[in-house]
């Protein structure tokens, strides 16, 4: 009874057109769920390199680094806000003799008078971004970084 | 012979399975292009970024001493080369030159390092011919009062330009008061 009744389903071909209906539109979801990730991820990282940079020229002549802070949120696109974390800013009386590629070299700046004698900053942005769809959170992780950082001399 | 070739050219079973064979890889070729083109991109952008701070390092370099030693350029080229990801783990060599000009407005070299993590790629591609500097079909000249500050940087291509050794470039002019 029980071997005739699987044969049978295995026979039966009704409702065929629905199964692969079912199964190329959960395909095809997934592609397009994991190209729109991928446009928004590359979307996010271009607007982290020309925010890093245009704060980094913002903090050259400014040498505020709340005032940059301002001046960088307002040139994000607002779903950026989120994933925006503070800017930070190292700086350096000199350059010679320094290891610059050394998280903690310089000083970090501190919007008073001791900021003034600097000659270089180092202005790093990171964006951490949560991704959306299961498949590309399960195959790279659940949160997309991106850290822009850019050296740049102070201009008076 | 010929009755069972006309049979397999009829038989029309498998062919969702060859049709779908042959999407998979035209989409697979679709998303291999586009991650290759997102690659590039990257590389520009990081490499844009990279030159860009390279000009100012150099420039601070040059403010702070006339004869930058290996160790300076080294320095900077780890800087640019860990922290702003110009390859991320790959080959790479950083060229910085300093041109300035002689009372008469002759420009010569005034100083010239190069530091990577890869020795044999090739030296700089600047070149000063009767006092004119040349870079990639592109000519620069210098005035007595200002100097000029060329950074490039070679480093192995990725994906599709896997085996090139890629060439990027940028100058800046810095004031040089005659004393």
């Amino acid at each position: 009874m029980r071997g005739k009744g699987i044969k049978s389903l295995a026979r039966n071909t009704r409702g065929g057109v629905v199964l692969e209906f079912a199964l190329s539109t959960l395909l095809l979801l997934t592609v397009l769920l994991s190209t729109l990730e991928f446009g928004l991820e590359m979307f996010v990282r271009q607007s982290s390199e020309r925010a890093a940079s245009a704060a980094a020229m913002e903090y050259s002549t400014r040498r505020s680094v709340s005032e940059t802070q301002a001046a960088l949120r307002d040139s994000l696109p607002v779903m950026m806000y989120r994933c925006s974390e503070p800017l930070e800013v190292r700086l350096f009386d000199t350059i010679l003799g320094i290891e610059l590629a050394a998280q903690d070299a310089g000083r970090a700046a501190r919007d008073d008078a001791s900021d003034a004698s600097a000659v270089m900053a180092r202005v790093s942005y990171t964006c951490r971004w949560d991704r959306l769809t299961p498949l590309v959170r399960g195959l790279l992780g659940p949160v997309f970084e991106h850290e822009v950082v850019v050296y740049t001399r102070m201009r008076d | 012979m010929k009755r069972m070739a006309r049979r397999f050219w009829r038989n029309t079973r498998g062919s969702s399975l060859i049709e779908m064979s042959a999407g998979v890889f035209v989409l697979m070729l679709f998303a291999i292009g586009i991650a290759q083109f997102a690659s590039l991109s990257i590389d520009i952008d990081r490499d844009g970024r990279a030159i860009r701070s390279g000009l100012d390092l150099a420039w601070q370099i040059d403010e702070e001493t006339d004869t930058p030693a290996p160790g300076d350029i080294e320095t900077m080229a780890r800087a640019l080369g860990v922290i702003s990801k110009l390859s991320q783990g790959d080959v790479y060599r950083l060229h910085v030159s300093v041109f300035d000009a002689d009372t008469t407005g002759t420009a010569r070299l005034h100083w010239q390092q190069s530091a990577g993590n890869r020795d044999d790629y090739p030296p700089s591609l600047v070149e000063l011919s009767g006092g004119t500097i040349f870079l990639d079909g592109r000519s620069f000249t210098v005035e007595d009062d200002e100097k000029l500050i060329v950074v490039e940087i070679m480093r192995d291509g990725h994906g599709m330009t896997r085996g090139e050794i890629k060439h990027r470039f940028g100058v800046a002019y810095k004031a040089d008061p005659v004393p």
